[in-house]
């Protein structure tokens, strides 16, 4: 090494010197806690909201029954005009974002990033699949309509549609509906 | 000090994270000339390698407790210095740096390390020497980090943070790229 390049180096000195005058101080372990913590955080509410498109999708899917309609123009026109466009690009942000955050994970990044993309694929469609057998949607379906929560209400079309062939009366009638009276009752 | 030099990385990392800031100052002792050299390799038109390096140990004293000891500190301290130098390039826009890399995204066949004899070592740093301006930080990364900071290919992978075997095939294109640019009967 030359002169130079030896003056010029780093030394331990020179930089305990500049951590002493310009008083940096180490984070905190809390700071690094709390970062994982919401890396966790970010992961699982990703994951929620992901579960809820792909099961959506599937209730919707179910519901609009469209395929069972034997004339191949209409199955097209309604799927292109009911393709649902946003959750689906809103599915494919919660694998990115899932990707990428548990890509700071060694285990994940040293392998490519299909596998784990893949992973969090099947996963996806094998937890939406899941709830689908559940009556979770068509409760939120109900609630949201009774109560008309903005954004879900607009979102079950295809259930909404289904509801009313099926009753014969829009959703937001029947929910309004009192109990049927007790057997006992004349 | 004798006592000092025994101790490794690691448990000189453990006992600045407890508080003992002088151990700081053998760490740098230690790493200064490694990341110099890495600086002056991958940044080979920078000319103020030095204070970035300055930077790199700033940084690395900032976030040491975010460092787990039970893993080796080689590559933790040649990822800050990475990122550093990464956006040292980016903001000075001299060489385009991508974001997206299809060589992440997509399985290889597993690529096996490479276990170059001394001479061939010695023969591909001075290809590499001769060469380094004409290859793109892409390539130009991992062979600095195999050849001259003798990481191997796990831990290239912890530095740049993509798979293993796409360090594997980074470092085969990268050679075959020096190659080609400068012939092996030519030195």
């Amino acid at each position: 090494m030359t002169a130079s390049a030896e003056h010029e180096k780093p030394s331990g000195q020179d930089v305990l010197e500049t951590i002493e005058t310009h008083r940096i101080r180490m984070r905190p372990r809390l700071y690094f806690v709390l970062r994982a913590l919401l890396v966790g955080v970010g992961i699982f509410f990703s994951a929620v909201l992901l579960l809820y498109l792909v099961s959506f999708l599937g209730f919707e899917w179910r519901a609009a029954a469209f395929w069972s309609v034997p004339d191949a123009e209409f199955q097209r026109c309604a799927f292109v005009h009911t393709f649902p466009w946003l959750p689906i690009l809103l599915m494919v942000g919660c694998v990115v974002l899932i990707e990428w955050l548990v890509r700071r994970n060694p285990s994940v990044y040293r392998r490519p990033a299909a596998y784990s993309i893949a992973l969090i694929v099947l996963l996806a469609v094998l937890g939406g699949l899941a709830v689908l057998r559940t009556s979770f949607h068509r409760r939120v379906f109900l609630f949201a309509t009774e109560r008309h929560v903005p954004f879900v209400e607009p979102m079950y079309r295809g259930e909404r549609a289904r509801f009313r062939i099926v009753t014969g009366c829009p959703p937001e009638r029947a929910v309004r509906l009192p109990p049927p009276p007790p057997a006992w009752m004349p | 000090m004798s006592h000092l030099s025994e101790l490794t990385d690691e448990e000189l990392a453990r006992r600045v994270q407890d508080g003992n800031a002088r151990m700081f100052g053998v760490l740098v002792e230690r790493y200064a000339d490694k990341l110099s050299r890495y600086g002056r390799k991958f940044l080979f038109k920078e000319d103020d390698v030095e204070d970035l390096v300055q930077d790199v140990f700033i940084k690395a004293y900032v976030n040491i407790r975010g460092f787990d000891p039970s893993r080796r500190f080689s590559p933790w301290i040649y990822r800050i210095a990475h990122n550093e130098f990464i956006n040292a390039m980016r903001k000075r826009g001299r060489e385009p740096v991508s974001f997206i890399d299809l060589d992440t995204l997509l399985p290889h066949p597993a690529a096996k390390e490479a276990t170059d004899a001394g001479a061939q070592r010695q023969d591909m740093r001075r290809l590499l020497d001769r060469a380094l301006d004409r290859i793109g930080p892409k390539y130009r990364e991992p062979l600095v980090l195999f050849y001259f900071e003798d990481l191997d290919y796990r831990e290239i992978a912890d530095v740049l943070r993509i798979p293993v075997s796409t360090v594997g095939v980074r470092l085969n294109r990268g050679r075959a790229l020096l190659k080609r640019l400068v012939p092996p009967d030519s030195l």
